[in-house]
């Protein structure tokens, strides 16, 4: 008995089609392959979380770009500014102000930078003095200040610092050596105005990264005998 | 092969070649970041904020805008440095009572307790950079609000300021397969 022509047609049709089928998955296959040569050529692997993106990025990045935000949360930082609060600082005053350091991380206090206005009351008005105008209205004459950090109860100074000494947003203050401040630890920065008529609006403000600190909790200070 | 201070000698359009001369010849700060493979080249990039209140603006509490920039799928943006522009020197300008803050919605982390006064930031080439860059991933967006602390105060000048963000794109491979930049 023939085969019937008709029949014999579909079967085949149905071994190409699975032949495709296998084609495609194997140039899919290749094509994976490929990149990950590539890749690895490159020195990189895919991508598959934050540990493999750490491990990429430190392979091409110089180590001076290499971001800190990617990688263990106990290793990770990221910039912070901590500011103190606006408040007036009339003549003859002491104000107390400072920040304090939330609990999530802790603070590596790396410079500060001051932001000194003259403020008038009747119609409001506060004009920043802008410390690069060299023509004498650059200063906060009378201004003064003094920092304390209340975790360790240590003073960084023995007498007020002249406000104009410090902090040109141009020039940061920068700390040679950084300092951690603890999570929930408080920055108590204190302003005087010794100036017979101007009324001051300072802010000082400390940058640096947050970096978060296993059972913080548990430590009283940072510093042991 | 050619024996010029232990190098191979470059073939026509092999950038393995090139990059491993650089490496060779260079000092380390010297070396191009946009030479290498396609996952490992950087190249700078400025991201822009404006912000603008108008001409002599009325300045409350309530004085604030919100303004933001996403950085675009084709790669991650290492954030290097801030720094701002302005158009007037006045109160509305540079001297103003303006307060700046920034949030990373990626990370929903802010960069500041409390808003800090634009002043703290370098204007136009005194940039304030950060010694440590941040990630900022493709598709993130980064949000900076502007507001006040002068309770009602009258401004004089245009109020145009500008943010720059500075720093460099890298790419990220399958960035959408990583969903954050930590693990622990």
């Amino acid at each position: 008995m023939a085969e019937n022509p008709l029949l014999k047609l579909g079967q085949l049709q149905k071994v190409v089609q699975q032949i495709n089928i296998r084609q495609q998955y194997q140039d899919a296959k290749e094509k994976m392959l490929n990149e990950k040569e590539n890749l690895l050529r490159q020195g990189l692997v895919p991508n598959t979380g934050p540990q493999t993106m750490q491990a990429n990025l430190q392979s091409s990045l110089d180590p001076a770009m290499v971001p800190g935000n990617v990688g263990d949360i106990n290793k990770v930082l990221w910039p912070y500014y901590f500011s103190t609060d606006y408040l007036l600082v009339n003549p003859a005053e002491t104000v107390k102000n400072g920040f304090t350091v939330t609990q999530e991380a802790a603070f590596i206090w790396m410079a500060y930078t001051k932001v000194v206005s003259i403020h008038t009351a009747g119609p409001e008005v506060n004009t920043y003095i802008n410390p690069d105008d060299v023509s004498g209205a650059g200063l906060a004459p009378g201004l003064s200040f003094t920092i304390r950090d209340s975790q360790s109860a240590r003073d960084y100074q023995n007498q007020p610092i002249n406000l104009d000494s410090v902090g040109n947003p141009r020039w940061p203050t920068t700390l040679p050596r950084p300092l951690l401040i603890l999570p929930n630890s408080n920055v108590e920065i204190s302003f005087t105005n010794s100036h017979a008529s101007n009324i001051y609006v300072p802010f000082l403000t400390a940058f640096g990264y947050r970096i978060r600190i296993e059972d913080a909790k548990n430590l009283l200070g940072t510093v042991f005998t | 092969m050619a024996i010029n201070n232990g190098l191979d000698q470059q073939v026509g359009g092999d950038i393995r070649g090139l990059k491993k001369r650089l490496r060779h010849i260079l000092p380390s700060y010297l070396i191009p970041s946009n030479v290498g493979g396609i996952n490992e080249v950087s190249w700078p990039f400025y991201e822009q904020v404006d912000f603008d209140f108008g001409a002599n603006p009325t300045v409350t509490p309530a004085t604030r805008q919100t303004q933001s920039f996403q950085v675009s799928q084709e790669a991650a943006l290492l954030l290097m440095g801030i720094s701002r522009s302005y158009d007037a020197v006045t109160t509305a300008g540079n001297a103003g009572p303006w307060l700046i803050d920034f949030r990373d919605r990626q990370s929903a982390r802010q960069f500041n307790d409390k808003p800090v006064p634009i002043q703290v930031f370098g204007t136009k080439g005194n940039i304030s950079p950060l010694p440590t860059p941040m990630l900022i991933m493709p598709n993130a967006f980064f949000e900076v609000t502007m507001s006040t602390y002068a309770t009602s105060q009258v401004l004089v000048g245009s109020s145009h300021h500008q943010f720059s963000f500075f720093g460099y794109r890298i790419r990220v491979e399958d960035a959408d397969k990583v969903m954050s930049t930590i693990f622990g």
